[in-house]
């Protein structure tokens, strides 16, 4: 089967856009979500917008350090919750 | 007529029969076969899609064989226990020879030897809804004969939908018993497949009807008692600030945990509520109540939480949460739940007035955390406060017994060191 395909090939190709990174992360936790995330606005509170749990939050938070190769401490987690704020954080900066 | 006594795949032809699929499931419907009458079928070929209050379920089968018959039709509502497909063994040949019903099968309505349809199941709709899930024991065999069996192996082969003389018994005089049957119940036999969720509609009309029956045959009773979490919050923190993010915990961990714990203890709320009688379940399974975003939630459980430490504990919930999200549940975290949590998280209410999942007798709720006024050493400060609530059934237990349960729980948050 080709369960495994998509790993490897994740890694592989990391994704360098913090934008992109973040929203793929959420549209990787909550799929039905995908439709909504183009017209998000980035500097809103994306977590209360989405009605993201704190299951949804940690599972995100995990993509997103795993695909940044740095750890997230807890407490950031209250200064990283729009879109831009998790952008600089994740040295996209610009 | 001679039985299958072993299981031999070289049965001589089996009933397959509606599967439990979660303690508080007694019926459901077929929506779909996945195979036709004729077919030659193989262990682990998908036979059909059953429709649950809260899912749509593949039904796999267990043996190779030929499809001889359906025996109920497509649509219509169906108690846990009815026989829904006949195989007839590949070796035996003809579909005239003589079949044997099976009669140990849990069916409502016993089948009348050598009938070529069954009778047809119950309507449900036409009568009082059971009082809980199906009889513990089978009807009696057509031939006057039963298997010996503990209750409890008839309950747990009635819930798995094996039949009691394919299975060998270990007990006395070959009685068989729990393990045994816990030992013959396949490996996730049944799963929900990918992202098929049932529509919001469709899903809101079956918790419509669950829950009413919920109310109008368990009589209620709810408590109410304020924990304070502070304690717990730093626990968590300071534990968290050390650790990579895959290993973080978060508060429904330890709310498992605690309820676990509270529930081995106090066993009169860990269990099912059969035939005008409680039965203490032998493990304590949690369910824990997630909500879907489609609408309509899901309660598959952490099976023995009280034996596991709150790090396993939350690695579950993580895989649940993920695998009720997208649609993967698997059917051995649906069956055997003993007691259920609902938790409002962070952006929820204040406190739930929960409504029981029958069989069950206890549903504990979590409201969100907030920052209250409280009285510590005769000095009014700051806390985060956390309801906790017992939704419970009078039939069980009383105020006094559903208190102390509380009181406990209340306890092992308050000292999150000992979780």
């Amino acid at each position: 089967m080709n369960t495994d395909n998509t790993l490897p090939d994740s890694a592989d190709h990391r994704i360098v856009d913090p934008v992109t990174m973040i929203l793929a992360a959420i549209a990787d936790v909550a799929p039905e979500l995908e439709p909504e995330l183009a017209g998000l606005d980035p500097d809103v509170d994306f977590w209360t917008e989405l009605q993201l749990d704190s299951m949804d939050h940690l599972s995100v938070m995990t993509r997103l350090a795993t695909q940044a190769g740095r750890d997230i401490p807890e407490r950031d987690y209250p200064r990283l919750t729009t879109i831009n704020e998790l952008r600089t954080y994740l040295g996209g900066g610009q | 007529m001679s039985d299958p006594t072993d299981a031999d795949p070289a049965f001589a032809g089996y009933d397959y029969v509606l599967p439990s699929l979660g303690a508080d499931m007694d019926e459901g419907r077929v929506v779909e076969w996945r195979v036709a009458v004729g077919d030659t079928v193989h262990r682990g070929d998908l036979m059909a899609v059953v429709e649950t209050e809260k899912s749509d379920i593949d039904i796999e089968i267990w043996h190779d064989g030929i499809v001889e018959a359906f025996l109920v039709p497509i649509g219509e509502l169906i108690e846990v226990g009815t026989p829904i497909v006949r195989l007839r063994s590949i070796e035996s040949g003809a579909a005239s020879q003589p079949h044997a019903p099976t009669p140990t099968q849990p069916a409502p309505a016993a089948t009348e030897p050598g009938r070529p349809e069954p009778a047809r199941p119950a309507p449900v709709r036409s009568q009082p809804p059971p009082a809980g899930p199906p009889p513990a024991g089978p009807p009696a065999r057509p031939d006057g004969q039963r298997v010996p069996a503990s209750p409890l192996a008839r309950r747990l082969a009635d819930e798995h939908g094996l039949d009691l003389t394919m299975l060998t018994g270990t007990g006395p005089g070959g009685a068989v018993l729990a393990a045994d049957v816990r030992g013959a119940v396949p490996v996730e036999p049944l799963r929900l497949e990918s992202p098929r969720r049932r529509t919001p509609s469709t899903m809101r009309s079956l918790i419509a009807e669950r829950m009413s029956r919920s109310n109008r045959e368990i009589p209620h009773y709810h408590l109410a008692r304020d924990v304070d979490v502070g304690r717990l919050g730093s626990w968590i923190a300071e534990r968290n600030e050390n650790r990579p993010i895959t290993e973080r915990l978060l508060p429904a961990a330890c709310y498992v945990r605690a309820v676990a714990l509270a529930a081995a203890r106090h066993s009169e709320f860990n269990g099912s509520w059969v035939d005008d009688h409680f039965e203490p379940a032998d493990s304590v399974n949690v369910a824990m109540a997630i909500s879907l975003r489609g609408g309509g939630l899901v309660t598959p459980h952490v099976r023995a939480a009280d034996e596991r430490s709150v790090d396993e504990i939350m690695s579950t919930l993580n895989e649940l949460v993920s695998a009720a999200r997208s649609g993967n549940l698997r059917a051995s975290w649906m069956t055997g739940s003993t007691i259920t949590i609902t938790n409002l998280g962070d952006t929820g209410a204040d406190l739930v007035h929960g409504v029981i999942s029958p069989p069950q007798v206890a549903l504990v709720g979590f409201g969100r955390s907030r920052q209250r006024p409280w009285i510590v050493d005769d000095l009014v400060t700051i806390r985060p406060i956390v309801t906790a609530t017992l939704a419970a059934d009078h039939r069980a237990t009383d105020g006094a017994n559903g208190s102390r349960f509380l009181a406990t729980i209340a306890n092992h948050l308050e000292h999150p060191e000992d979780l």
